[in-house]
């Protein structure tokens, strides 16, 4: 395989649509070329007239990390990439999901569902409160769901450590049409059920 | 075979996801304090928010956990930080509960991560195994000659699945490259493309409720996927 770089600024060619495309792209997990816009964006942001292209391709081309430029393109401005070494991740090498069953003073009780290994069987445990940073603690209920992640974070520095995180679900409400097609499927159900 | 939850045989270096919904939108909406007053964030991912620019043609700011570009024509949020299923939960509620008639016409899952392999060869060999120089005939033998950065081979290799019979139009494709952040890395990126039919008329209901049925079944198959390239290293 090439050591060369990542074909993306060494090959382009000048001012094609899928240059553009490219171009206009901002990957977080980019292949080390994060074309993130920076603040001098406004001094640069320009029409460009662009041939037509169908809305299929247009969207297939957009859904993709490195393919964004909308129809009315806009070109922005070639900003140095913004090292991927300045910013942390963390991936999680075990992550369960879970729903909280009880609260005491320190600890509080979990249902806990191994996501990471799922033929386990779920399991009871308790967990520090001390464990959850002042925002979770706020969101602690009974019945709250959260993911429980243990994993390795790497800092900017190029540090590596072990993490646990705790974080409650901001999950979507359901919407009154999802409850009616929901009751409407029950009703269904039980409507088909022939009774001996 | 996919399992239930597919690992990484390799720890990744990098590990994200994104979000992209291409539709209509307003980018000057999206900004940490409406993100804020809507309770989708707390308020310290408000406080240590970086704002990179918000304007009629492009919203960008950071947090902790993710950073959002909005286009006129794109949303796009990505996130280094798992539980990646946070993302997964700011765009459903954001959608449903405050942005709902946003015109939606199609939706990309996608996952990106870089991963290390043992030595330059090892990272040549994955490269030939998916881009065989010796399918170029006589130009095989000089593709794979020259050391250090005359060293040639594969630069980029992009596969496209198309026979999907869980949506209406779409692909998934998956990306694979030296990576730029690694020496000895590998990076793969995977797109899962969800495009609803033209003439639907509750285009953006069926989009987001392709999001709440399949991003973790979409995830999970793209790191079966990854973890597919990643064999290569282990041959």
């Amino acid at each position: 395989m090439s050591s060369a770089l990542s074909l993306k600024q060494s090959t382009l060619p000048a001012l094609t649509d899928d240059r553009l495309v490219q171009e206009a792209s901002s990957p977080v997990i980019s292949n080390g070329d994060d074309r993130t816009p920076g603040p001098f964006i406004r001094r640069y942001l320009a029409a460009l007239p662009k041939p037509p292209i169908s809305p299929a391709a247009r969207d297939n081309q957009a859904s993709s990390e490195a393919d964004s430029l909308p129809v009315n393109s806009r070109v922005l401005p070639k900003i140095p990439a913004l090292q991927m070494k300045l910013r942390s991740t963390y991936h999680a090498l075990q992550e369960w999901e879970g729903y909280v069953q009880s609260i005491g003073e320190e600890e509080f009780g979990v249902v806990l569902c191994d996501l990471t290994s799922p033929q386990n069987a779920k399991s009871t445990t308790t967990l520090p409160i001390s464990d959850l940073t002042d925002e979770e603690r706020q969101a602690l209920d009974l019945g709250s769901i959260f993911r429980w992640t243990i994993g390795y974070e790497r800092t900017p520095a190029g540090q590596k450590k072990r993490v646990s995180r705790i974080i409650f679900r901001q999950m979507p409400q359901w919407t009154d049409a999802e409850i009616a097609a929901s009751e409407d499927a029950a009703k269904k159900q039980t409507e088909s059920i022939v009774w001996d | 075979m996919i399992n239930a939850a597919q690992t990484l045989r390799i720890e990744p270096e990098f590990s994200g996801a994104s979000i992209v919904l291409v539709g209509n939108l307003n980018p000057t909406i999206f900004t940490p304090d409406w993100f804020l007053r809507q309770g989708l964030i707390s308020e310290g991912d408000r406080d240590e928010s970086v704002i990179e620019v918000i304007h009629p043609q492009i919203a960008q700011f950071k947090t902790e956990w993710f950073e959002l570009v909005v286009e006129p024509e794109k949303f796009s949020i990505s996130t280094t930080y798992d539980p990646r299923i946070r993302i997964f939960d700011l765009v459903v509620r954001t959608f449903t509960e405050f942005v709902s008639h946003t015109p939606l016409r199609s939706l990309g899952i996608n996952r990106s991560v870089h991963f290390r392999v043992d030595d330059m060869d090892v990272r040549d060999q994955l490269g030939r195994a998916l881009a065989p120089p010796d399918a170029w005939g006589e130009w095989g033998p000089m593709l794979k000659s020259g050391e250090g950065l005359k060293h040639g081979g594969m630069t980029s290799v992009t596969m496209q699945q198309r026979d999907l019979d869980d949506r209406p139009a779409g692909h998934i494709s998956a990306t694979v490259q030296p990576s730029n952040m690694l020496r000895c890395g590998i990076y793969v990126q995977v797109n899962d493309h969800y495009q609803c039919n033209p003439e639907a008329h509750d285009g953006s209901a069926m989009i987001i409720k392709f999001l709440k049925e399949n991003f973790e079944v979409s995830q999970r198959r793209s790191d079966w996927i990854i973890d597919q390239v990643m064999r290569l290293a282990h041959v």
